[in-house]
């Protein structure tokens, strides 16, 4: 029995000495940086809008969770709201060739001009890089960006977890709570929430 | 079964979302054939034949192929059971015999097949209320089921969805003296992607319900029981929908006879409830920085273990959890969520050992006092080796 709780024990210290390997975008850590194409023909770079805070949101047309804000104009309205106040907004397209979601640089430049969509960019991530870069799990997650280039806030768009677009309204919008309070040169009071939704379309995703 | 029968003309010119009956102005979407096709089957029916897909085979006989290049039968069986068949009509042709044979038959398995208990449509599937018990017993507890059935290959979600999702939201209309309990979740399975994991069911599980109703205060000699369901049910794309289900149940004096239809399934579901586990089985948990350790000390050696836990936000569903094998028991590494951003009390979950057999766990999480970052692990190995001295 000794031997065993021994090797148990030295497990754990293993476990808790050695530098854990986290994927994905922390929150307090600077934000990975990435370089790709948007909808618009451009290039992006992350690091060039250093100075600067950065809104990411992870979209995916067919999914009824981003349905619920799009529809009900509350994605347009916050695009245009922040990036009149001078935000970087990049929608990012994470959905693999074939996957709920993916479209081509036409498709999504038609779909903005039809929902009144006005990001900064929308970036164009076919083979999941940044989403797998920033761990995305859901659409529509949301990431905030400080101008330090430090996640500020990773998570849910709002406290609403459902479809129900009469919950929008009443719901506290997470993005907005973080941006106003960080600018406000607060500390920012729910840096991270499960970031209800969808499931990103990777290439890998059977759901 | 239900049957909607379709006739389109070239005339119309229209394609794609052409809607005609008779009247070529008039919406397909709101005649009653339509929506009872749709209550049943779960499809709509407002296309020209030609956008049928003629998927045509009845519980494996030989396929009924496209009869002409007009005309279009598709027959499928909902997950109910029932016979949905649609049958296209080119106006422009004299109606083949063998849709009027169709037409007819189908009229006729109309009254023939009635489905015993209403069953909802949901998307791609169905949803019924199901009772245990043939009547209320007053005074007395009593269970009710919520049965969803899916197409194969479409999933819902337990209580806590996991990555994505959102698991089934119930809300009662019960008469006064009816009262819902929770909801007893079975044990879930693991479903997604290696980056993203979610947890629920695929194909068909039933909720079970346990309801009471307090002696003398209904007063009356039966009860509805009706329920608003709202479910997500996912695939490759996640659709919303939303369930009016209802049963109305006798109240009587006499103790509670099980009703033989619902008997086997109630059955089968409770044996894929999890379980308490036996009291001589001890389990801990320790808060070790980035994760929680479980251990399990049940007896004998465990080489295959999976936690789910049962609230979100508190372990990384993604993660892999590490097992390591002890002759009395095992080692579970859970890494913690990035959203857990307070220390946790304590830890509940589902534990699945192999053979599925499945243990509802709650466990107080033990922190180590006092410790900074380096010291801390040591420590911890250090009072675990203490312990298996003292042992």
């Amino acid at each position: 029995m000794k031997r065993f709780t021994l090797s148990a024990a030295l497990i754990v210290l293993g476990l808790l000495t050695a530098s854990q390997v986290f994927s994905g975008a922390k929150v307090g850590e600077e934000a990975p940086d990435f370089t790709t194409t948007a909808s618009n023909g451009k290039t992006y770079r992350l690091a060039d809008y250093r100075g600067k805070y950065v809104v990411l949101e992870w979209h995916n047309n067919g999914c009824p969770y981003v349905g619920k804000q799009y529809d009900s104009g509350n994605m347009q309205r916050l695009q245009k709201e922040w990036t009149g106040r001078g935000v970087i907004w990049f929608t990012i397209l994470s959905s693999a060739p074939g996957k709920q979601g993916y479209v081509t640089a036409s498709e999504e430049n038609e779909y903005l001009a039809k929902m009144q969509a006005t990001p900064t960019a929308a970036l164009l991530d076919p083979t999941g890089k940044i989403g797998h870069l920033y761990d995305a799990k859901t659409s529509p997650q949301m990431v905030v960006i400080n101008p330090r280039g430090v996640v500020i806030y990773d998570g849910a768009i709002d406290d609403k977890p459902t479809t129900d677009l009469a919950d929008v309204p009443g719901a506290k919008n997470y993005v907005t709570l973080a941006l106003e309070q960080s600018m406000a040169g607060n500390q920012v009071e729910k840096p991270t929430t499960r970031p209800y939704g969808c499931s990103v379309k990777y290439a890998d995703s059977k759901h | 079964v239900a049957v909607e029968k379709v006739g389109s003309s070239e005339k119309s010119g229209k394609s794609g979302d052409g809607k005609w009956l008779g009247d070529w102005g008039k919406s397909f979407v709101e005649l009653p054939g339509a929506k009872r096709f749709l209550r049943i089957c779960g499809e709509r029916v407002f296309q020209q034949p030609q956008a049928f897909s003629l998927t045509t085979r009845i519980a494996g006989d030989k396929p009924i192929s496209r009869h002409s290049t007009d005309d279009s039968v598709a027959i499928n069986r909902n997950t109910a059971g029932a016979l949905c068949i649609k049958i296209g009509v080119h106006a422009r042709k004299p109606t083949s015999q063998l849709i009027r044979a169709f037409t007819l038959g189908g009229t006729l398995l109309l009254w023939a097949i009635s489905v015993p208990g209403t069953s909802t449509p949901i998307p791609h599937g169905t949803l019924e209320l199901v009772a245990e018990n043939q009547w209320i017993a007053e005074g007395h507890e009593f269970d009710l089921g919520l049965h969803f059935q899916l197409e194969k290959g479409w999933h819902i979600y337990w209580v806590n969805p996991g990555d994505s999702g959102e698991g089934p939201h119930v809300r009662w209309q019960l008469p006064t003296g009816i009262t819902a309990g929770e909801i007893e979740w079975p044990t879930p399975r693991r479903l997604g992607s290696p980056s993203v994991v979610d947890f629920g069911y695929e194909n068909a599980v039933m909720l079970i319900v346990p309801m009471h109703e307090e002696a003398g205060t209904t007063g009356a000699r039966e009860a509805q029981l009706s329920a608003e369901v709202a479910v997500l049910v996912c695939r490759e794309m996640c659709i919303p929908g939303k369930a009016h289900v209802s049963l109305t149940l006798p109240i009587k004096l006499q103790s509670a006879a099980r009703d033989p239809r619902t008997s086997e399934l109630f059955a089968t579901t409770r044996k894929s409830l999890p379980r308490r586990p036996p009291t001589n089985w001890k389990f801990r948990v320790d808060d070790a920085r980035g994760s929680f350790v479980l251990s399990a000390k049940l007896g004998k050696e465990i080489r295959q273990a999976m936690f789910f836990p049962l609230h979100e936000s508190q372990v990384d569903n993604a993660a892999r959890q590490e097992l390591v094998p002890e002759p009395g028991g095992f080692w579970l590494t859970l890494r913690k969520s990035d959203q857990l951003l307070r220390p946790l009390e304590r830890l509940e979950g589902v534990l699945v050992l192999p053979a599925n057999r499945a243990y509802l766990i709650d466990v107080p999480v033990r922190v180590p006092s006092t410790m900074n970052n380096y010291h801390g692990p040591v420590m911890l190995a250090a009072r675990f080796l203490e312990e298996g001295q003292l042992r």
